[in-house]
């Protein structure tokens, strides 16, 4: 099982230099969690900015600075310890960290909300970004209503698979999709497809009654 | 851009090394010396062994700070690094005052933290930038930035290194400084606007006034390029 579809390098970069809000790089952070050769880019980016970070400078740090900052240390040695190891669950989960600490556990625990044709939502609690992160559980072999999107959607794939025009989208699977894309996603039979979808404006549905429910799913 | 100064590769390594300068103002200039002056390649040589022995003697710094919770250890790392985290912090032109702030709380993590480095993952430079852009976000948006957890069971380990990955990290770090020098122009400015200013390759292309698919190929070029000279063509 190998990823097909990864974030782009701009992406990563975005998540590295620390650009990305909240929900975007949650994202980011599940897919590079189980994708290790984007980790492997991500850390080349994060070596970038040391590099931009080490860079000689002129200025120096005054006594007072180091009086001051010395002084702080003294409060902060009870902190350095590492925290206690939390005892891993059994089996593996479904949902990578620090997914599952966002949602509070794994999927057959959570409070889905129901959206009506065998579909499923868990709203994602963010701090204040604009941006809104949503699990999606979408019925194997049924379709996701035909949209297009008035900003950028991130689609992640943790569980069973869908396809569109633009191809097949399985576990890790990242999808990055702006006003361009107008498809209509598929879930594979099989399996109910479970994705972290996270947007920056509603979608735009084709069809007039799926619109007409709209405010009431919420999505 | 990538002219080369000597047929000797070690040469034009050290050299281009030590003249990496970060200015914005002349950013993506090489500047070399002729390589025939054996004289000046000695010395760039000497210059080169001693930011390698002062990229060890980080390492100690931070091993002792970890270890033996070690106060001259960290007066010493403090010296070196908060001044460069300040100018990182201000390199957008940001308010000297919270750039002050930021890298006091960067700095006051990297002596908590100290017990998380590894230097078999990342150079002291690369992990204190990591830091610092955390304590970036934090202050500006009260948020933690999501990361993977290594400890989590659903969290895909590495494949074995290849033995041409063992390159230490500090290698690779100093590798690297050469290889964004001398990167054209155009790309160290996408690099620096979105790593001094956090600038999302979005805000890069409107700053610029070039399409997003121009920032999106200088920075698939600049990684590209990067990968090439760090052995890893991935």
């Amino acid at each position: 099982m190998t990823i097909e579809h990864h974030p782009d390098e701009a992406l990563l970069m975005d998540y590295s230099t620390g650009a990305l809000t909240e929900g975007w790089s949650l994202a980011l952070a599940v897919h590079l969690a189980i994708c290790p050769d984007c980790r492997k880019a991500s850390s080349q980016f994060d070596a970038i900015g040391g590099c931009l970070l080490g860079v000689d400078v002129s200025n120096s740090v005054s006594d007072m600075d180091i009086d001051a900052i010395m002084a702080r240390l003294d409060d902060d040695i009870s902190d350095a310890a590492p925290t206690a190891e939390i005892s891993p669950p059994t089996t593996t989960p479904l949902l990578p960290e620090p997914l599952r600490t966002y949602v509070g556990g794994d999927v057959d625990s959570l409070n889905w909300q129901r959206l009506g044709l065998g579909a499923y939502q868990l709203l994602i609690n963010l701090n204040g970004a604009q941006e809104t992160a949503r699990l999606l559980r979408i019925p194997a072999g049924k379709p996701v209503p035909e949209h297009s999107h008035r900003g950028r959607e991130i689609t992640l794939v943790l569980s069973g698979a869908f396809e569109d025009v633009t191809g097949h989208y399985a576990r890790g699977d990242l999808q990055e999709a702006d006003e361009s894309l107008n498809h209509q996603p598929v879930a594979m039979p099989g399996k109910d497809c479970i994705c972290l979808a996270v947007t920056d404006a509603p979608l735009r549905f084709r069809n007039a009654a799926v619109r007409f429910i709209q405010p009431l799913l919420g999505i | 851009m990538l002219e080369t100064i000597s047929s000797n590769p070690l040469v034009n390594h050290f050299v281009r090394n030590d003249h990496f300068d970060d200015r914005p103002q002349n950013s993506g200039e090489v500047r070399w010396r002729p390589a025939g002056k054996l004289r000046g390649q000695r010395k760039h040589m000497n210059d080169s062994d001693d930011k390698r022995e002062a990229r060890e003697r980080h390492i100690s710094l931070l091993t002792k700070i970890a270890r033996d919770r070690s106060r001259p250890a960290f007066q010493e790392l403090y010296q070196h690094f908060a001044p460069r985290v300040r100018a990182f912090l201000q390199g957008g032109g940001s308010d000297p005052h919270a750039a002050e702030e930021i890298a006091q709380e960067a700095m006051i993590n990297v002596w908590r933290k100290a017990h998380l480095f590894d230097p078999t993952k990342a150079a002291v430079s690369t992990w204190i930038f990591t830091i610092a852009r955390n304590a970036r976000i934090d202050h500006l948006r009260r948020t933690n930035r999501p990361e993977p957890d290594v400890n989590d069971p659903a969290f895909k380990p590495e494949p074995q290194a290849l033995p041409h990955e063992l390159l230490s990290r500090e290698e690779e770090a100093v590798r690297l400084r050469t290889v964004i020098s001398t990167l054209p122009d155009e790309q160290q400015k996408v690099l620096k606007l979105a790593f001094f200013e956090e600038m999302s390759h979005a805000e890069v292309a409107s700053q610029l006034d070039i399409p997003l698919g121009t920032v999106k190929s200088r920075i698939r070029l600049a990684l590209g390029r990067i990968r090439s000279v760090l052995g890893d063509d991935a």
